[in-house]
């Protein structure tokens, strides 16, 4: 009967912790963003720069995680200047744009549609939960078909998630 | 193959930006006439560090505001809590509170991601 006492004694603080685990957890709407791929620039002419593929560059892969649909806008500007390069005399033509590169749900595929278009921003709606895969061109056209100095041309992309 | 293999993951510099919540909630602080507002961000981008807040009105005027540091350093992979302080006058104005990384001078790649993340200060949408 000692014993059974002294054993009971024993087993219940083990048998109190087994009881008093818990998890919890949240979800909420939340915005990522994740820089996937930064880009290069390829020179296939001496005159301009590209990140595109097929012009030796590698082009920029940003991604967006939304938990929940329907509370984010993603705002992407590629680039207009350069934020280091050599000293340019001449002026500097800017194009590009963004869209979809993967997705993660089907109806993530209507986002190049319905995506708006001002300046050198691009807006799409971020109205299904889940990953986007978004790649940025970006090319600058220097003077008229000039060379580019040679040195070391960098630019920043402006990727934003903003509450809705 | 190898180098193949080096020069393919020069070229990819993953890392995330998050912060939370979308819709912080705006309460009186300890002082008296100043709302405070409780965010957190987590950083996992190894080529940022420091990210800067900003507070917007509704057409992306700046607003003012007290934090305890107005650009923070968040080493990667850590998460940071942080609060920001408004004038209760400037309570209604407010309504975007952001904040963004902060690119180290001389990153190797020639197109760099800056990243912004803005929760709303003005209430979950309807």
């Amino acid at each position: 009967m000692k014993h059974l006492a002294i054993a009971a004694l024993i087993a219940l603080p083990h048998m109190a912790m087994a009881e008093g685990v818990q998890i919890e957890g949240t979800v909420q709407a939340k915005c990522v963003i994740r820089t996937d791929r930064n880009g290069i620039y390829g020179n296939p002419i001496a005159s301009k720069l590209s990140t595109t593929p097929a012009d030796g560059g590698v082009t920029p892969i940003v991604r967006y995680d939304v938990a929940l649909a329907g509370y984010y806008i993603a705002r992407i500007t590629h680039p207009t200047s350069f934020s280091t390069s050599p000293t340019l005399t001449d002026t500097v033509s800017w194009e590009g744009g963004s869209s979809v590169s993967s997705v993660s749900a089907a109806g993530m595929s209507a986002y190049d549609a319905a995506k708006v278009e001002y300046d050198a921003t691009t807006e799409f709606d971020l109205t299904v939960a889940g990953t986007t895969w978004f790649k940025v061109d970006s090319e600058a056209d220097y003077g008229y078909d000039k060379a580019f100095p040679a040195g070391t041309y960098r630019s920043v992309i402006q990727a934003d998630c903003i509450a809705k | 193959m190898k180098l193949a293999a080096a020069l393919i993951l020069l070229a990819t510099s993953a890392g995330a930006h998050e912060m939370t919540p979308a819709y912080p909630d705006l309460h009186p602080s300890s002082v008296p006439q100043i709302m405070q507002a409780d965010l957190s961000l987590f950083n996992a981008r190894d080529d940022v560090e420091f990210y800067a807040i900003s507070v917007f009105d509704a057409e992306w005027k700046p607003v003012a505001f007290v934090s305890a540091q107005r650009v923070m350093q968040v080493p990667t992979g850590s998460r940071k809590d942080f609060e920001i302080y408004i004038k209760e006058a400037d309570a209604d104005l407010v309504v975007y509170v952001c904040t963004t990384s902060m690119l180290r001078a001389g990153q190797e790649d020639n197109t760099i991601i800056s990243s912004r993340i803005c929760s709303r200060l003005d209430g979950e949408r309807a």
